[in-house]
Parts: C-alpha cells; sequence; structure tokens
C-alpha cells in the first residue's frame, strides 16, 4: 500500500499547491525530480514505481494544472507590469527624446539659456529669458485674479448659499473646467480685448498710470492682462473645487465648538474654518499654477506674442508654449533653431513637473490623502 | 535632429491618412501636397478641380507653413511642398534635391487703420520710412517723415501700433524682404526671414488674425497678402519702387512685376531670386512674390509621372482667373515664362520634353 499512501499524500500536496501556490508548507517534491524519477534515474526511487501508469497519470494531471495555473498567472501579472511599464517607459521617451533632441543648445548654451534675453534664429542666438518671464507674468496675473475669487465663492457655497444653489453652482464649476481653452481664448477675443482697449486699460492709464508707469501703457486690448485674466477664468473652478473639498472636510467639532465659545457665523468662518484649509488652498494654487503655466491656446491668441520683457501691465509678451504652438513647425528645418524650441519645451516640462509634484505632495500629507479624487489638476 | 524629423514626417502621414480616410474608393495615384498657408485655398480649388477631371488620381491637400513643407518634399514624406519662399542658398545646400516650381502669383501689403483718415485715402509710404515704423524708431503717425511723403494728407497725433505675423510665414518672408531691401538699418539689424526677431509690436497667428487685430485696433499697421486685400476690400498703402513711383498692389502691378523679372536677362532660370524691389518700370510693384512648389527629383518615376502631369496642368489650365484671382493671386504670364519652366521640369524628368502649350 505504499505507493498508494505516497500518491494520497501527493493529491494532498496538489491540492495546496492549487490553493496557495508557492507558500505550501508542506515539503513539495519539486516536479522536476518528479520527471527525472519517472525515468529512472534514481535507484532509491525504484520501489515506488511498482505502479508506474496509475502515478504516472497523476503527474500529468498534477504537471498540467500546475502548468496551466502558472501560465495564466504569469500572463496576468505580464500584462499588468506592460500596463504599468508603459507609463514608466511612456515618461522616460519623452524626457528622453527632448534631452537628447535639445542636446545641441544644451551644450552650445549652457546655462546661460535660461538667462539671455536675445532669442535671434537669424543669427543663431537663443535664450529662454524673454519667454520665462512671460510666462510667470502670465501665471502670475492668472492667479491674482483668480485665487480670491476662488476662495470666496467656495466659502460662499460651503457656508452661506442656499442648498438649491450650491448643486447647481458645484456642477456649473466642474463644466467649466472641462471647457476647451480655445473656447475661451476666442471668448477673450470677442469680449476680454475690447473691454481692455476701450474702458479697463485707459481707466488704469488715467489712474494709476498717472503715478506708476507700471500702470501706463498704449492700450492694446491685447497682452498679459488679458492672456492673465481669461487663463484665471480657466484656474478659478480648479482652485475653487478643491478648496470646497477641504472646507466640507474641517471637522464638525471644531466648528460647532467654535459656535459654543460664542463666535458669529462671520468669525468662525474666518477665524476658524478659512485658517483650517490653508494648507488645502496652498495645494490648490499650486495645482492652479501647474494649470496656467502651460496653457497655450488662450494665451496664443491674446498675449500678442511679442518677444519683449514686458515692463507695463498693458504690454504684450510672449510665453513658452505659446512660442512652440507658433514657431516649432518652423523651427524644424533648422537644427539649432529645433534645439532651442525643444529645450524651451523641457523647461516647460521640468516646471510643471517639479510644481505639480508638489502641489500633489502637499495635499496628499496634509489632507491625509483624503482628496486624491479632486487632486487630478488640468 | 532625426527624432525630429521622423516625427515632423509621422505628422505628415497623419494628415494625409486623416485625408485620405474620407476616400473609400480604389484609387491609381495618391498625391499629397503640404505647406504653405497662404497657397493652400488655390490648392484647393486646384485640387478638386483636378481630381474631377483626371479620375484615378486623388491628391490631399494640407495647410502646415513652408517650412514643413520645404523640409517634407526634400525627405519624401509628401509628394509635393508649397511655399512662399524661393530657396535661399543655405536652404539649397541643405536640400540638394529639391527643385522648385512657380505656380502663381502673390504679394505682400500694407494695411492700416488711422482714425481720422478716410479709407479712401491713398496713403504712400517707402522703404525707410516703413522699416523705422517696424522698428519702433517711428512711434507716430503724424511724425514729419510719414507726413514729408504724404503732404496731401492729415495724420492724427496717435501712437502707431504695429502688428505682425507671430508664426512662421512667406508673408513676413516678402514683406521684411522689401525692408531689408530698402532700408539698411533693417538690412543690418533684423534682416529678411520667415519669423524674424520683431524689435516692437505685437504678434498674431495667421493672417486672418493681422487682419482682425489691424481693423480692431486704432493706429495700427500691418501686411497681408492680396487675398485677404481682396477678401475684406482693405485698402492698402501705395509703396514706393525702384523708379520712385508709388504703387498699389493688385492683380494687375504684381503681374507686371513678374513680366518685368521674366523679361530680365539675369534673372535666373531656377528661381532662387526675389522679385521684389529689384525692377524696373512704371506700375511694378515692388513687393511681389512667387508662390512654388518644392519637388524632389528623387520621386519614383511613376509617382514623377504624375506630379509632372499635375504641374503642367495647374501652370496652363490651373491660371485661369476662377481659380488664381478668385482665391487671391494673379496667374503666371506664361509667354516669358514658357523656355524657363520647360527647363526645371525636364529636370524633374530628363530626357522627356514637356510640351507646355498654352496658358490661362
Amino acid at each position: 500500500m505504499e505507493p498508494d499512501m505516497r500518491a494520497q499524500g501527493e493529491t494532498g500536496e496538489a491540492g495546496q499547491v492549487l490553493v496557495s501556490g508557492k507558500e505550501s508548507h508542506f515539503p513539495v517534491v519539486p516536479p522536476r525530480i518528479l520527471l527525472t524519477d519517472q525515468e529512472g534515474t534514481y535507484g532509491a526511487s525504484e520501489g515506488e514505481s511498482l505502479n508506474p501508469e496509475g502515478e504516472s497519470i497523476l503527474k500529468d494531471l498534477r504537471e498540467t494544472s500546475q502548468v496551466r495555473i502558472h501560465r495564466s498567472e504569469r500572463l496576468f501579472q505580464g500584462t499588468l507590469r506592460i500596463g504599468g511599464l508603459f507609463v514608466l517607459a511612456l515618461f522616460a521617451t519623452v524626457l528622453g527624446v527632448s534631452i537628447v533632441e535639445a542636446w545641441p543648445s544644451i551644450e552650445k548654451f549652457g546655462w546661460s539659456f535660461l538667462w539671455t534675453s536675445t532669442w535671434n534664429p537669424h543669427r543663431q542666438i537663443f535664450g529662454a529669458w524673454t519667454y520665462i518671464v512671460g510666462t510667470f507674468w502670465v501665471t502670475g496675473i492668472a492667479l491674482l485674479f483668480a485665487i480670491p475669487i476662488a476662495i470666496l465663492s467656495s466659502l460662499f457655497l460651503s457656508d452661506y448659499s442656499p442648498k438649491w444653489l450650491v448643486g447647481g453652482v458645484s456642477t456649473l464649476m466642474e463644466m467649466l473646467a472641462g471647457i476647451p481653452s480655445i473656447v475661451f481664448g476666442a471668448f477673450g477675443i470677442i469680449f476680454m480685448v475690447p473691454l481692455l482697449r476701450d474702458h479697463v486699460e485707459p481707466f488704469l492709464s488715467d489712474t494709476l498710470g498717472k503715478h506708476w508707469d507700471f500702470f501706463n501703457g498704449d492700450s492694446m486690448g491685447y497682452g498679459i492682462l488679458a492672456a492673465g485674466l481669461v487663463v484665471g477664468i480657466m484656474v478659478i473652478p480648479l482652485v475653487a473645487t478643491v478648496t470646497r473639498d477641504s472646507l466640507v472636510m474641517v471637522p464638525r467639532e471644531t466648528v460647532e465648538a467654535a459656535y459654543a465659545l460664542g463666535s458669529t457665523k462671520a468669525e468662525t468662518v474666518f477665524f476658524v474654518k478659512l485658517p483650517a484649509v490653508v494648507p488645502g488652498i496652498t495645494g490648490a494654487v499650486i495645482l492652479g499654477f501647474g494649470r496656467a503655466i502651460g496653457e497655450t491656446m488662450a494665451v496664443l491668441l491674446l498675449i500678442g506674442n511679442q518677444a519683449s520683457i514686458p515692463t507695463s501691465i498693458q504690454d504684450v509678451g510672449y510665453t513658452i508654449s505659446s512660442l512652440l504652438a507658433n514657431t516649432f513647425t518652423y523651427a524644424v528645418i533648422d537644427p539649432l533653431y529645433a534645439a532651442a524650441e525643444i529645450e524651451l519645451g523641457l523647461i516647460l516640462l521640468v516646471i510643471s513637473l517639479v510644481v505639480n509634484t508638489l502641489g500633489r505632495e502637499l495635499l496628499m500629507k496634509l489632507m491625509g490623502g483624503r482628496l486624491a479624487g479632486s487632486v487630478g489638476g488640468g | 535632429m532625426n527624432i525630429v524629423k521622423v516625427t515632423a514626417g509621422f505628422a505628415a502621414a497623419l494628415a494625409v491618412v486623416s485625408v485620405l480616410s474620407g476616400v473609400g474608393t480604389a484609387r491609381a495615384t495618391d498625391l499629397t501636397i503640404s505647406g504653405s498657408t497662404m497657397l493652400f485655398p488655390l490648392e484647393q480649388v486646384w485640387a478638386n478641380a483636378y481630381m474631377k477631371s483626371h479620375p484615378g488620381v486623388h491628391i490631399s491637400v494640407a495647410s502646415t507653413g513652408s517650412g514643413f513643407g520645404i523640409s517634407n518634399a526634400a525627405n519624401g514624406n509628401i509628394t509635393i511642398g508649397a511655399s512662399d519662399a524661393y530657396l535661399t542658398k543655405d536652404l539649397r545646400k541643405r536640400y540638394g534635391s529639391l527643385a522648385s516650381i512657380p505656380v502663381a502669383f502673390d504679394d505682400t501689403q500694407v494695411i492700416y487703420n488711422i482714425p481720422g483718415v478716410h479709407k479712401s485715402q491713398l496713403i504712400r509710404m517707402d522703404g525707410p520710412t516703413l522699416a523705422r515704423i517696424f522698428m519702433g524708431k517711428i512711434r507716430f503717425w503724424d511724425d514729419k517723415a510719414i507726413r514729408a511723403i504724404n503732404p496731401h494728407v492729415r495724420f492724427p497725433h496717435r501712437r502707431i501700433k504695429v502688428i505682425h505675423r507671430a508664426d512662421a510665414s512667406g508673408t513676413t518672408f516678402v514683406f521684411t524682404d522689401y525692408l531689408s531691401q530698402t532700408s539698411k538699418e533693417w538690412y543690418e539689424e533684423i534682416g529678411r526671414d520667415l519669423s524674424p526677431s520683431w524689435p516692437v509690436g505685437s504678434g498674431y497667428n495667421g493672417s486672418d488674425a493681422v487682419v482682425a487685430a489691424v481693423m480692431a485696433t486704432p493706429g495700427a499697421i500691418g501686411y497681408v497678402g492680396l487675398g485677404w486685400i481682396n477678401e475684406y476690400h482693405l485698402s492698402s498703402m501705395a509703396l514706393k519702387n525702384l523708379d520712385g513711383y508709388y504703387v498699389v498692389g493688385s492683380v494687375k502691378t504684381i503681374r507686371n512685376a513678374g513680366f518685368a523679372a521674366l523679361h530680365d536677362p539675369t534673372f535666373p532660370d531656377d528661381f532662387n531670386r526675389t522679385i521684389v524691389w529689384n525692377l524696373h518700370g512704371k506700375d511694378v510693384y515692388p513687393d511681389a512674390n512667387f508662390e512654388f512648389w518644392m519637388v524632389s527629383t528623387d520621386l519614383p518615376h511613376s509617382t514623377m509621372k504624375e506630379v509632372k502631369k499635375m504641374l503642367v496642368w495647374a501652370l496652363t489650365k490651373g491660371q485661369q482667373e476662377k481659380y488664381t484671382v478668385k482665391t487671391g493671386f494673379a496667374p503666371l504670364p506664361f509667354a516669358p515664362l514658357k523656355p524657363r519652366l520647360n527647363k526645371i521640369l525636364n529636370r524633374l524628368l530628363p530626357g522627356n520634353t514637356m510640351k507646355i502649350e498654352t496658358g490661362g
């Protein structure tokens, strides 16, 4: 009966393997040895192979099921791995290709590329300064415009607005975030530009402009102000949504404690709730920054695309992304020109990468990861 | 540079695929034309008319910019590259296989928006003054340099707002060519380019945007091609030509420029010279240019045959006013062009003399 016993034990083992694979604590005989056993290499196992037919059927069964499990398991794992690695590879490719293609420019200009303000394809001199400054101008104006409005609107929605309005306004906010930027660009041209040209900018020149040149100018309508305001409109929904989400998460106990201590509603909102969500707002602002800095189409239509460093709020300017959009198809006919433009793209990539990571990390850390859903960004 | 080329090629292929995918029938020949945004409307009407009269041939047209057209015609991604600019020395060195064939006439004209000056009032302009305006050295409309050329016009004391193209453009090339040839300052500081580094002003993407910006901005000055002048009924400035005449751009005056160039025995056979400024005559517009098709001489024999057929059609029947003038171009002056065109066409497909018979 020895062989039968053995066979039973082995069946049991096979069952274990079926369930938990490698984690089996039984002294499983590796299939390899069983195979060699079948060939009768070991003298010691001769006695066991008294009933070779039954044993081999069992072995076959075991092997096939094991192999099948292994295969499907591995296939599934492999598929998942491909998905995961693809994202990594994609990122590495984008970064790698950009660096390789930008290399002629990186090599020739070095770090001085960053603070050189001449951009002259004709003389083969390239410097990013003008475009970096323009990019930060637009982003700065956008954030200055967007942050107060976003915070006010989210405070209103979380504490003061009638219930029926909350749903409507939140939905509108989300829709606003989904509108393609070219639509905002067109809106800027037909609404914002004439408004700025005929009313806002002459007003600025006549009032603040009398004292500070910074507000004086030609009243073109087009320029960093128009571009910044429109990008600001695009950033509002992002900042407002994240801020509102963090306001909702302020513990009820905290708020009730404030009321219990005799605070008015305004005091509670301003001195208790608002400070509690400062980290959330900071994260939202950083994400908004990431959104604003890469905005292309709306900016291209409105900024006036002039490679000069703005000295006034009414000046025209140029951003990295709009320069690429305007001239990249032409730049490809000259290797150094193309390399310089790709290096500009690389700068933008690095800035938005750093900023987005920072914003995300901050939000995750301070809000305990509960905001993960709304930190998608644009 | 390689990956850039591949990417550009991929973009071209995508453009082509997206055009092709709309058509399901089997075709014998596919030609792809891509490049100059200026030439694009004309190419569209040509392609439609040609496909109607030549069943079996399919032409897809895309507007991607002259630079793209030149580089992709050279590496074979597209059959024909359309360009507003001729092949300069640099480009000829880089893309030795390309032959440029003039297919239409165009120009660049200066448009303006001066409050208080009526549209019907003719405004004259010469090269040096125009260059100084676009360099930001003349800042007001009532500057004495402008008044000196236009003693009959009362200009307001208003800031001049320079409007230029932001994208790389053949229109810009022709415009800066005029400035380079007439103004030493411009030539030394900025030069002629599809996308120069503009000292002042504001840039817009495409001629339509330039027209819109000039019309919307009081005090603006800008430049666009003949097609836009006709389409939007704009008035443009009369530019001073080599012989001192002030000429307004029109189909007639830019054709005169073509005649003048082609009758000039020193004009090169491969058209690698500008026809801006350096021409004599009373009614010769000083800022006209040929629009080109770039064809690589390395194309496979069978494709080349079709390309040549299409070329000959475009240069003869395609020059009719219903195609050219309607889309904003002037027809090529045919008779003086013929011997030179024959030479180019025979370079493309040697040993087979093409017979170009009649013009538009």
